[in-house]
């Protein structure tokens, strides 16, 4: 589905990341762990074509990336997902959802709508502004708008940053929900306590892919272990 | 009231540019508030008055025809000079808009007051004059109209999106986004001649933030921008022959009102 070869980007003279090579396959959850500035959100926008790496290639669905035209087949919710909305957006929730639509050129079914606001305690809410929303709210909204389009790929960054527990804890049961109906997810995160039992792979990332390999694999490692992997080279890999 | 009928027949041009340029402006403005952007046709126009008082100089040697696009070019090179200088010197672009737009005010009124331009033809494109529109003037602001409503249907929902999204995958907004600096400096342009380079930003910004501020949903909004621009537009219209005041500043005082009357709303 997704892979990356031998991929490096660098800024300003300053290597972000060097030669990462790494696969998704069809129902996967992957976890992308590392620390702050480790290359993680970077990794996802060259993934997403935000960004040219300086090296390594790209391919979606068996395509090159510059040649891939199906992208609402990837939902994307960014890091900080609406939070810096201008407060004077009078966007209700039910035109944020049918955005997508508009911007991809597909036809929104309205009874998967229906479904996912339900999922995501949304329902009430649809003629909302959503600049009214709470952050959980928001977040949720972010989500549910990522998925409209019925994707084969989600992608997360750092979508539980700002959640207390007990949402955090609804969030990756909804998100398990998912993966379990067929959705392959990318969760990119540094809280690597929150991984659920559904992450089936694991990449660890400081610039260079310090690990990559099954969840089993990853869970033995300690505590120690795992601050290992931020500051040093383990090798590792369990594809 | 036979009054303002016999106005209304001798300024005929200037309220059909004028109702060109309230719709035009009625497009665009709510992305710009939105994308926090309301100050950019303020140094648009700021900047276009060198290129005015450039254009009076020399326009005896151009067909008329070529007027426009000169302006637009000027502009347009002038414009450019903001993100070039922004990258050359490696400051925020706020800063370099600034600064180009005081050498442009600066060259202007030194290129004015050498050569015959420091009298009415200045306070002409500083306030604008509602009497000296003509024809041509409306049709300019007609073809303007004409590319707003053209643009505005091809990139409204990627307007929308770059309002609050950065970015989103396979969509691309450079194209849409610089369309749309071109659509705002087209709309300045036309309306320059109206509200003159002082005045002209406030359709950019009263009755679009008005409209942000009330509607319950986005659908909402355009239509009463419009509404509400072409409500100061008579407004400005009818008070201005009846005080005898400039047009410009009756719009403004009238837009102004949209203000106290959000206050009372609010409450």
């Amino acid at each position: 589905m997704i892979q990356v070869e031998n991929l490096s980007f660098f800024q300003n003279g300053k290597k972000i990341l060097e030669d990462i090579s790494l696969k998704v396959e069809k129902g996967d959850f992957l976890a992308i762990i590392g620390p702050n500035g480790g290359g993680k959100t970077t990794l996802i926008k060259c993934l997403l074509g935000f960004i040219k790496p300086q090296k390594g290639k790209i391919y979606l669905w068996g395509k090159e990336l510059s040649n891939f035209k199906d992208w609402h087949l990837i939902g994307y919710v960014p890091q900080r997902a609406g939070k810096d909305l201008n407060p004077m957006f009078p966007l209700t929730l039910r035109e944020f959802l049918h955005l997508p639509a508009l911007l991809y050129k597909k036809n929104l079914d309205e009874n998967y709508l229906k479904e996912l606001l339900e999922i995501f305690g949304l329902t009430e809410l649809l003629e909302r502004r959503i600049t009214s929303f709470s952050f959980g709210q928001l977040q949720r909204a972010y989500i549910a708008r990522a998925l409209v389009l019925k994707p084969e790929v989600l992608i997360l960054d750092e979508p539980s940053v700002g959640l207390d527990f007990i949402s955090q804890k609804n969030f990756y049961e909804i998100l398990s929900n998912f993966h379990q109906k067929g959705l392959t997810i990318i969760l990119v995160t540094h809280e690597t306590w929150l991984l659920t039992k559904e992450v089936n792979k694991v990449a660890c990332l400081n610039q260079r892919l310090y690990f990559h390999g099954a969840h089993e694999d990853f869970c033995i490692f300690s505590e120690k272990d795992l601050a290992g992997f931020y500051f040093h080279k383990i090798e590792h890999t369990h594809w | 009231m036979m009054e303002l009928l016999l106005y209304l027949d001798l300024f005929r041009w200037g309220l059909l540019a004028g109702i060109c340029f309230a719709i035009s402006t009625a497009l665009t403005s709510p992305f710009l508030i939105l994308q926090r952007n309301s100050l950019f046709p303020h140094a648009i126009t700021h900047i276009l008055l060198l290129p005015l008082i450039l254009l009076s100089l020399v326009k005896s040697f151009f067909p008329s025809l070529l007027h426009f696009p000169f302006l637009l070019i000027t502009t347009l090179f002038l414009s450019y000079l903001i993100h070039f200088f922004s990258k050359f010197l490696n400051i925020f672009e706020d800063t370099s808009t600034s600064m180009i737009t005081y050498l442009s005010l600066g060259l202007a009124l030194l290129l004015a007051s050498k050569t015959s331009q420091f009298d009415l033809t200045l306070l002409n494109y500083l306030f604008g004059s509602f009497v000296t529109i003509d024809k041509k003037d409306f049709l300019e602001s007609f073809f303007v109209l004409l590319f707003s409503l053209s643009f505005f249907y091809y990139f409204k929902n990627l307007w929308l999106a770059k309002s609050f999204e950065e970015e989103l995958p396979g969509i691309e907004f450079k194209t849409s986004q610089g369309l749309f600096l071109l659509l705002i400096t087209l709309q300045s342009i036309v309306g320059v001649k109206l509200m003159g380079v002082l005045l002209v930003s406030s359709f950019f910004v009263f009755s679009s933030t008005v409209a942000l501020k009330l509607s319950s949903s986005f659908s909402l909004v355009i239509p009463l921008t419009m509404f509400l621009n072409f409500l100061s537009l008579l407004f400005g219209f009818v008070i201005s022959i009846y005080f005898d005041i400039p047009f410009s500043s009756a719009t403004v005082i009238s837009m102004g009102v949209y203000l106290l009357l959000l206050f009372i709303v609010r409450k």
